[in-house]
C-alpha cells in the first residue's frame, strides 16, 4: 500500500522578483518499507522536495497525500501535530537540543505526545541501544561526536513511531566510518522493524545501499530505478 | 509543565554570559528603583512623621468653619459627650484638644508675635512627645565658665565654646553639634553635662505656668522662673490677657516654631481666651477647642496602605460623632502644602525612575535579540519535529521569568542591608538643605523607608517591563516560518 503519492508536484520560490522553479511537476509513491535514495546534483531540488513531503514547507502547485491525508488541508499547529505523529526528520547538521541529554533528546517528542513515564524511558532506552549508543544515554550532544549525534537523531526521529523517516543529507557532515555505521544501522532498521526510510544524498557510498534510487534533475524526476 | 520547566532553567545557563548580563541589568534595576525609591519614600515618611505626626495629627474634629477661617470664633464646643465619643473608639491612639491662636508675647520692652498652643499636657505628650522638647542643656556663659575649670582637653573646649548660648534638648541633640571622639565622650561627657544643666520641666494637668520656644524666650530676654506677658482677642471679642511664669524652654526642629509657641494648659488657654460657654443656668460651663488633634494606631506613611486605614477610621468618627457641624479633617487637608510639595517631588524622582526602566529596558531587549538571534534555527527544529509553537513560546517565558525572578530576589535582598543600616541610623543632613528642612520643621535627616509595598510595586514595574522584552521572542516564535529558521 502507498503511504504516500505525490501528484504533480511544484514549488516555486519567489525572491525580490526573481522566480526559481525548484519542483517542476514531480508524480511519486511511496511503499510501507521502502528504503528509498533521492539522488541529484546540488540545487536540483533534493531538499525542497522533502521539505515538501515533511510539510516544512507548502507546495505551489499539485498534491501530497500521506495515508490519505491531504497536506495542504492542514496548516498551523494542526500541521505541526501531524508532524509530530506521521514524520521523523532527521536532519544534516543533527540539531539536537543542546541543553538535553541523549535520552532526553530521544523523549523529547514523547512528552510532547504525553507517552508516560515508563513508557519514554523504556523506549528511549531501546532505541539507543538499537542504534548503538546504549551505554551514552545522559551524554548532552555537545559531548558526543556527530556520528553519535546523528545516531540520536535518528533515534529521536524514531520516538514518536512515525510512518516514515526523511533524512536530508544525514551523512554530508560525517566521516566514512560513521557514515557507513549510520547507514547499517538504518539499514538494520528497516529490514528489521519494516522502518520507512527516504533520504537524499550525493554520496556513492550510500546510494549503493538504497534499494530505489530517485534521481532528479532541474527539480524534475529523471530516473526512478528498483534495485 | 515539569518538562518546560527543566527545559527554560537549562537552557538559561546555558550561555551563561548572556544570562548574567540579562539578571544583572534586572538585578540592577531592582537595586536602584528600590534604593531610590526607598530614600525617596523615607524622607517622605520623615517629613509626615515631623510635621503630622508630632504636630497635624492624622486626623483633626473640627467646627465645619474654622478650616476656611482659623480664629477663635470658630472654635468647637468640646462636651463631655464628644470626649467620651472619642474615647470609645479603639482605633484612635491619641487624642490632643487644642486651643492655637496668635497674639502679642513681650517682656519688658520687648515684644514678638507669638502662638499660643492650648493643651492637656499628658494628651500632647503622647501624640507629639512634648515633654522630649524640653531642653535640659544650655551652653550659657557660666556654664563655659565651670568646663573652663574642668580639666578638658583644650581642644574640647574651644569646640564647646563655639556653641555659646546654644541650647539642646539632650545629650543626643548636643552630639549632632559637638561631635566628640568615643574617647573624650566617655570620659568628660557627664562633667560636660553636669556643668551645662539646664532646669525646665513639663507642666502638670492644671498647671498656670507656661512652656516657651527658646528662640522665643531668648528674643524676650526670658529666662526659668521670669513672667511673659500674652496679649491678643479672646472669643467674640474678648479681650485676652495674661502673665505667666515660665517653667520649661522648648526646642523644635523647625525655626518657626522656635521662634513663636508659647505652650500652655487648655484650661489656662480656654481661660485666657474666654472659649467656654456658660449654660441657662449660670452654673454649667462647657469649654471650647480650636479642634483636636489625633493619631490612628495607623503607622503613616505615603507608599503604604496606612490612607485606606486612616479613612476609614475618619469615617467611622464621623459615623459616631455625627454632627453636621462638625468635620474630620485627614491629614491630606491639613497639611496641603506639605503634600503639593512630596507629590511634586515624587514625580520627579518617579520620572527618573521611569529613565532608568527605560535604558535597562533596552538593555535586557538586547540580550534578548541576541537569544532569539542565536537560537533561530533550533527552535525552527523544535517546531519541525513537533513541538507546539505556543509551547515553545512558553518555555522561553519561562526563561524570562527565571531571570526576572533571579535578578528581582537577589536584588531586593541586596538593598535589604541598606534600607535597615538607613532606616536605623539615617544620613543627618547639614547645611542649607537641614535650613530649608527646618523652615518646615521637618527634622533634617534621610531615614530610608522600612519594607512596604514599594518594593512589590518596583518588582511589578520590572516584570511588565521583562514581559514587554518578552513579546518580541514571542512573535518571532509565534510567526516563524520553519524552513527559514532550519537555513538560519
Ligand atoms: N528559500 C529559497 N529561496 C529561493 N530559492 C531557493 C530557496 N531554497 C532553494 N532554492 C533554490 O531552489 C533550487 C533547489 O534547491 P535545493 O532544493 O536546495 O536543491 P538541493 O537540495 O538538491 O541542493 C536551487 O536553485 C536553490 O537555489
Ligand atoms: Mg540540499
Amino acid at each position: 500500500m502507498d503511504i504516500i503519492t505525490v501528484k504533480n508536484l511544484h514549488k516555486i520560490y519567489k525572491e525580490a522578483e526573481i522566480e526559481v522553479h525548484a519542483v517542476r511537476g514531480i508524480d511519486l509513491s511511496f511503499k510501507q518499507g521502502e528504503f528509498s535514495a533521492i539522488v541529484g546534483p546540488s540545487g536540483s531540488g533534493k531538499t525542497t522536495f522533502l521539505n515538501l513531503l515533511g510539510g516544512l514547507d507548502t507546495a505551489s502547485e499539485g498534491e501530497i497525500l500521506i495515508d490519505g491525508t491531504d497536506m495542504e488541508a492542514l496548516r498551523g499547529s494542526k500541521l505541526i501535530d501531524f508532524r509530530m505523529k506521521n514524520i521523523g526528520f532527521v536532519f544534516q547538521a543533527y540539531n539536537l537540543i543542546p541543553v538535553l541529554t541523549a535520552k532526553e533528546n530521544v523523549e523529547f517528542i514523547m512528552h510532547l505526545q504525553g507517552t508516560s513515564k515508563a513508557e519514554r524511558t523504556k523506549r528511549s532506552t531501546e532505541l539507543l541501544t538499537a542504534v548503538g549508543l546504549g551505554e551514552r544515554l545522559n551524554s548532552r550532544p555537545g559531548k558526543l561526536s556527530g556520528g553519535q549525534q546523528q545516531r540520536v537523531a535518528v533515534a529521536r526521529a524514531l520516538a514518536s513511531k512515525p510512518k516514515f523517516i526523511l533524512a536530508d543529507e544525514p551523512t554530508a557532515n560525517l566521516d566514512s566510518e560513521s557514515t557507513a555505521n549510520l547507514l547499517n544501522i538504518m539499514e538494520r532498521l528497516n529490514k528489521e522493524e519494516n522502518i520507512t526510510f527516504i533520504f537524499s544524498t550525493h554520496d556513492a557510498r550510500v546510494v549503493k545501499k538504497a534499494r530505489r534510487i530517485i534521481t532528479l534533475e532541474d527539480g524534475k524526476i529523471l530516473k526512478d530505478e528498483v534495485k | 509543565m515539569n518538562n518546560y520547566f527543566k527545559l527554560a532553567w537549562r537552557n538559561i545557563w546555558r550561555n551563561r554570559r548572556r544570562t548574567l548580563i540579562t539578571i544583572a541589568s534586572i538585578f540592577f534595576a531592582m537595586f536602584f528603583a528600590v534604593f531610590m525609591r526607598s530614600y525617596q519614600l523615607g524622607s517622605y515618611t520623615n517629613m509626615i512623621n515631623s510635621v503630622v505626626v508630632a504636630y497635624s495629627g492624622h486626623l483633626q474634629i473640627q467646627d465645619n468653619k474654622y478650616f476656611k477661617n482659623q480664629t477663635i470664633n470658630n472654635s468647637l464646643l468640646f462636651t463631655d459627650d464628644l470626649r467620651s465619643k472619642i474615647e470609645s473608639i479603639e482605633e484612635i491612639a491619641s487624642y490632643d484638644p487644642r486651643i492655637q491662636s496668635g497674639l502679642l508675647a513681650s517682656s519688658g520692652l520687648q515684644s514678638k508675635i507669638g502662638i499660643v498652643l492650648g493643651v492637656e499636657p499628658q494628651k500632647a505628650d503622647k501624640l507629639t512627645n512634648l515633654s522630649s522638647r524640653i531642653i535640659t542643656i544650655h551652653i550659657s556663659d557660666e556654664a563655659l565658665e565651670k568646663i573652663k575649670k574642668l580639666d578638658i582637653p583644650e581642644k574640647t573646649f574651644l569646640k564647646i565654646k563655639e556653641l555659646k548660648g546654644d541650647y539642646y534638648k539632650d545629650e543626643i541633640d548636643l552630639g549632632y553639634e559637638l561631635k566628640l571622639s568615643k574617647d573624650v565622650s566617655e570620659k568628660y561627657l557627664p562633667q560636660i553635662l553636669e556643668a551645662t544643666k539646664f532646669e525646665g520641666e513639663f507642666f502638670k494637668k492644671d498647671d498656670s505656668d507656661v512652656m516657651v520656644a527658646y528662640r522665643l524666650a531668648q528674643y524676650l530676654n526670658l529666662n526659668i522662673g521670669d513672667s511673659i506677658i500674652l496679649l491678643g482677642q479672646g472669643y467674640h471679642g474678648a479681650s485676652a490677657v495674661g502673665k505667666y511664669k515660665i517653667k520649661a524652654f522648648l526646642k523644635f526642629p523647625g525655626l518657626d516654631f522656635n521662634n513663636s509657641m508659647v505652650y500652655m494648659t487648655l484650661k489656662n488657654s480656654q481661660e485666657l481666651f474666654s472659649a467656654y460657654q456658660i449654660a441657662d443656668n449660670n452654673i454649667d460651663t462647657t469649654f471650647m477647642v480650636n479642634y483636636i488633634a489625633l493619631n490612628t494606631n495607623e503607622k503613616i506613611n505615603i507608599s503604604g496602605s496606612s490612607e485606606k486605614k486612616i479613612r476609614t477610621v475618619k469615617k467611622e468618627i464621623e459615623n459616631i460623632i455625627k454632627d453636621e457641624n462638625i468635620s474630620v479633617l485627614f491629614w491630606k487637608k491639613t497639611n496641603k502644602e506639605l503634600v503639593q510639595q512630596i507629590d511634586s517631588d515624587n514625580i520627579s524622582g518617579q520620572m527618573m525612575l521611569a529613565i532608568l526602566y527605560i535604558i535597562i529596558g533596552f538593555g535586557i531587549f538586547g540580550t534578548v535579540l541576541m537569544m532569539v538571534a542565536e537560537r533561530k534555527r533550533e527552535f525552527g527544529v523544535m517546531i519541525a519535529i513537533g513541538m507546539k509553537k505556543y509551547k515553545l513560546a512558553i518555555v522561553v517565558i519561562f526563561e524570562m521569568i527565571f531571570m526576572g525572578l533571579i535578578g528581582v530576589i537577589t536584588g531586593a535582598i541586596a538593598t535589604a542591608p541598606w534600607i535597615i543600616l538607613g532606616y536605623y541610623f539615617p544620613a543627618r543632613l547639614k547645611g542649607d538643605m537641614a535650613k530649608a528642612m527646618e523652615q518646615f520643621n521637618i527634622e533634617p535627616i534621610m531615614p530610608m523607608e522600612w519594607f512596604d509595598v514599594y518594593i512589590i510595586n518596583q518588582a511589578v514595574i520590572i516584570f511588565v517591563m521583562v514581559a514587554f522584552t518578552m513579546i518580541y521572542p514571542i512573535i518571532k516564535i509565534l510567526f516563524m516560518k520553519v524552513i527559514k529558521a532550519l537555513k538560519s
